[in-house]
Formats: C-alpha cells, structure tokens, sequence
C-alpha cells in the first residue's frame, strides 16, 4: 500500500489533462470517505474537495515537464566525434541517445581528405528497457523507470559510407571490404544533469503551492459547490444502507461530475507554475556530467605501399588502427541557456610500425559554448554554439612517417588550431535535427595549409518518437 | 474565530496573528509548505502576505500569518501541501492546528494522498 501514492503518481504522469477519469487519482481519499464514520466525515470531504483541485495543476505542469525532457534537450548527440571523415561536431556532447539515434554527416573537420560518415548510437539498456517499459518514460530518462546502472552504458558504431568507391584523392586506399571505421564504448562516470522525476520538481518548486493557493482562491465557488454536494450526497438517509463498493461507486461518479467543472487555472497561475517547473528542470540540464569513451577505430586497407625506406604500411595491409580515450564534461550555469563543454582525449596506434617515433598519435582538447535558443514550437530548440579544437599531431602524419602526401610536403608535428560555429536546426519534435557548420582550421591532419570548411548533416533521434506518447 | 465550514474560519482583526502549527504524525521528516496566504477581496487576489515556517523539532512547523492591510470584508487563502513519499505508512497525517490570538483553536487533518502531496486549502473570511 505505501507505494500506491507511487504508482498511481506515475500514472498521472502519463495522463493528458484532468479528464472523466480523474477521479482515479484520488481513489485513496474515496475509499476513505466511503468507510468514514460520521464524526469524520467533514475533515475527509475537505481532503476530497481540496486534493481534487491539484490535478489539473499537475496535469499542466507534467505535460511541461515531459516535454522538456523529450523535446528540448541539446546535450544529446548523435553524430560522430572531431576525428571522422565525416562529422559536424568539433566537441562531442555528453549523452547518447537514451535508447537509439542515427546520424549522416557530410564533411570532416581535421581530416585532410573528407567524406561521410553514418554513425548508430545505441544503449543497449535503454532498447531493452524500452521493450518491457514505458517506452516514453524511458526516452525521457525518467529515472522512475529502467533502474539500472547499464543504462549509463552507450555504444557507437560508425561508418565511412566513402569506403567502398576511390576517388583521386584516394589513390593509395583500396576498396575496403566493409565500411566499418569505429566501434566506441561510452560510460557516464557522473551525470548530476540526470532528469529528476516530476515528484522532485513539485517537491523542490514552491510555487506549486503557491499556484495551488492561487487556483484555490479562485476556485472557491467550484469547491462551496463541491464541498455542498459531498455533504448532501454523504448525508442522506440512505447513505448508511450503502455497502462500502456503492459508496465508492458513487463517490467516483460525482468526483468525475464534479472535476470535469472544475474550471482551468487562470492563465496566469499556470504560467507562473510553468516557469518555475521549468527554471526548476533547466538548472538541473545544466548540472555537471562527466563521460568517458573509449574508442577503437579501423582505417582503410592499402593497396600499394604506403612511405619508402622504410616501407611503413606494405601494400594489401591495413595501417594501425586507433584506440581512443576520451573524457567529456559538461556544465551550464544556473538555469541560462547556455552550456559549456569541454573534451579531452588521447589516440594510440594499436601497433608500432617502421617510422613511428611511438604509439601514442595525438592529443585533442576541446571547448564548446552552446546556446539553447528559443522554442519553436513543434519543432524544438535550435542551437547555437562556437567551438574551438587543438590537436596535437605526435607523428609525421597520422604517425606512419610519411613525409608527403599528394606531391604536397609534410615537415613538421603538427599543431592544429580549429574554430567552428554551429547552427543546429531541430525538426519534427526534436527527432530530426539539422545541424550546419562552418570551421576554419590552420591545417589539416596532412597538409599544412589553413582551411575554411563546410559540414551539414542529419541526425534521428528516436528518443523523441518514443517520448511522444502523452 | 470561527469554523464555517471544512476548513473555513470566520475571523476578526482581534484574532490576527493566527498562529498555524503543522506536525507530521508516523513520519520520518516533516516535508509541509504553505503558500503565501492569498487575500480575496470582490473575486480578485489584491494581496499576498508571505509566511515564513520555522521548524520546530522534532517534527513540528509553525509559522503566524499577520493582520493583512486589506480591510474586511476579504477572504485569506491559503494551500498547505504535504509530502508523504512513497514509504509513508497509511496512517501518517500532517495535523494542523490553526489558533487564534485570542485562544480559539481549530485542528484539521492532511491524510496520505492518492497523489503526493496532500493538499489541505484554509480560508479565513476577514469579517
């Protein structure tokens, strides 16, 4: 019984407006009324008349609420890191998707020669969760739901779609077999921004009273009629012949009659519950993460050989391939829209070859500041942000001890120096968003030449096609 | 003071300050919030008297709502909510107990909800 208050509160939270059937929710203050002795019959009326009142307001503030989780959130990403042929992101986000997203990215960042990249993100907690739970709940992270540390657990698999066809900028790399460049594992090491249950937000809002009090005021006439009609309807003579069901049955009926009159809260009592709730929720999206990511990449395989005395990578080999790590923070600042992103990670040669001074690759650090912008409504929260990337090149490049590339020299380890600006445009409720970049570079990861670029893509998140059930 | 209805009291100025103490009976914590008492006057809200709760231990707040400058006839609105959590047995309760300044003591009752928070509404008519 004492997880009733529980359960049925996870029920409202599913539920659209006060509706004929809000009488559900209070259940608990029926049946006591219906088996109250006379003596205490008034005190539980008032209990009745008064609880009924919060379920529209809470109906309002639910509704909000889940739509910030599903739809508004810009620290969930989809597409691939700095690092791939194809990407749009210079700083990677904290989140994956809370069950499955799939990007298409055109245009790399500190590659010398770009492409395409599709990139699957999935938790795997999160799809199985989402099979034998509320699939919305567990979209929106409701921590009511899918109680498991797995769920901090995401995996990225990403491919090249470049691979497959050459190109002239592609002399050396032979049609790979399979598109398959990086497998990543994520992990959330500490995710303070994690979504509070709507329970926390009425606990920690007190305007929620405060609205309540307000909605009271003006609700007086609705609950003397209330408050009238429960003590007529309990004070009747045949009210004591009652069996303990009839009484619930009517007293279920009547609360039904009477909440669908309950008239809505004024508008302003609900948009000043409304813009608590929601300072409330964004001071918590902006709370700290910190994420760790391993990553394992492959690159292409050779068809001729690639560096003279020594040969580096001999033709129908693959060079090494990558381990990554990589550490993600995030936080904002109070409940702004902003937030700031920092990233830091290491790449090691899986193996060492003639030419390679060591394992160890490169070094990236990276700094974002993005801006959550205005609602549009239907569509979701477009984002601002401005990143800037520095990676240290270890090896003469890409570590293989190459000293040219494409009749163009390479001499010295490399500093790369990248700004990018981002505009990231959400369709479809969040589902679809669009992000289109521009970044300018000092060099690439081969040639020593500044670079101004281009990158647009697509990403499908499926965590807002689930969260929308209401 | 009077009681005129559930949790309706009738008022006069010699009553204020009415002091209002919450107790949270098979409780671990006391997790009860009054809203700013909201004062109707011709169907509008024209003033809103902040309270201040104070706790008061073990289990107990308490907290005096003052004369509001708004003259009679008005109407003193007040929602007081409190938190059950899920472990809460079904016989935990806030009880509140609403004194007058001139000693008239009503009592009235927050029973585990069907949906936390229970919500108890007081209003004092300011005759």
């Amino acid at each position: 019984m004492t997880r009733i208050c529980c359960v049925t509160f996870a029920l409202l939270m599913v539920a659209g407006p006060a509706s004929a059937q809000s009488s559900v929710f209070l259940q608990r203050e029926i049946s006591r009324l219906a088996g109250a002795a006379p003596e205490d019959k008034a005190d539980l009326i008032g209990d009745l008349v008064d609880n009924a009142i919060k379920v529209k307001l809470a109906s309002d503030g639910k509704a909000a609420n889940q739509d910030l989780l599903a739809f508004r959130r810009a620290d969930v990403q989809s597409g691939s890191g700095s690092g791939a042929s194809g990407t749009t992101s210079a700083v990677s986000s904290p989140f994956l998707p809370a069950i499955f997203g799939l990007a298409f990215e055109n245009g790399g960042l500190t590659r010398t020669v770009t492409g395409s990249t599709v990139t699957l993100k999935i938790s795997p907690a999160g799809l199985v969760c989402a099979s034998r739970q509320d699939a919305a709940a567990v979209a929106q992270r409701d921590p009511d739901v899918c109680r498991t540390n797995w769920k901090r657990v995401g995996i990225t698999a990403a491919f090249d779609t470049n691979r497959g066809e050459k190109s002239g900028t592609l002399e050396n790399l032979e049609t790979a077999r399979r598109q398959f460049a990086e497998l990543a594992v994520r992990v959330e090491l500490l995710n303070r921004r994690q979504p509070r249950s709507f329970q926390h937000f009425v606990t920690k809002a007190t305007t929620f009273t405060n609205s309540l009090a307000l909605l009271a005021a003006t609700n007086s006439v609705w609950d003397d009629a209330a408050t009238a009609a429960l003590i007529e309807m309990t004070g009747r003579g045949d009210w004591e012949n009652l069996s303990s069901q009839q009484r619930v049955e009517q007293l279920t009926a009547k609360m039904d009659a009477l909440i669908a009159d309950l008239p809505d809260p004024p508008s302003s009592v609900k948009a000043e519950w409304l813009a608590s709730l929601k300072a409330e929720q964004l001071a918590d999206f902006n709370r700290t993460v910190v994420t760790v990511e391993y990553a394992y990449q492959q690159p292409d395989l050779q068809t001729t050989d690639l560096g003279t005395r020594p040969v580096i990578v001999p033709a129908g080999t693959r060079p090494p391939s990558l381990h990554t790590a990589r550490v993600i923070v995030a936080k904002g600042i109070g409940a702004r829209t902003v937030d700031f992103t920092f990233n830091l990670s290491g790449s090691w040669f899986a193996e060492r070859r003639g030419g390679m001074t060591d394992h160890f690759r490169d070094l990236r650090s990276a700094f974002e500041m993005k801006f959550k912008m205005r609602d549009i409504r239907d569509y979701g929260a477009p984002t601002l942000s401005f990143a800037g990337l520095y990676v240290l090149l270890n090896q003469e490049p890409l570590g293989l001890g190459l000293t040219t590339f494409g009749g163009t020299p390479i001499t010295e380890r490399g500093h790369i120096y990248l700004f990018q600006t981002k505009l990231e445009f959400p369709t479809a409720n969040n589902a679809v968003r669009i992000p289109i970049s521009i970044s300018a570079s000092n060099r690439t990861e081969l040639i020593k030449a500044s670079d101004i670029r281009g990158q647009v893509g697509f990403s499908l998140n499926l965590d807002a096609l689930f969260g929308e059930k209401k | 003071m009077k009681q005129t209805g559930i949790r309706t009291y009738e008022v006069k100025t010699a009553d204020f300050p009415i002091a209002v103490v919450i107790r949270a009976k098979e409780l671990d914590t006391n997790d009860a919030f009054a809203s700013d008492v909201q004062v109707v006057k011709d169907a509008a809200v024209v003033e809103k008297i902040a309270v201040k709760l104070v706790d008061v231990p073990p289990l107990s707040k308490r907290y005096g709502i003052r004369k509001p400058s708004t003259s009679p006839k008005c109407d003193l609105t007040q929602t007081i909510t409190g938190f059950f959590g899920q472990n809460a047995p079904d016989n935990a309760s806030y009880v509140i107990t609403i004194t007058s300044d001139t000693g008239d003591e009503f009592k009235t009752t927050i029973r585990v909800p069907t949906v936390d928070p229970g919500i108890a509404n007081l209003t004092f008519q300011y005759r």
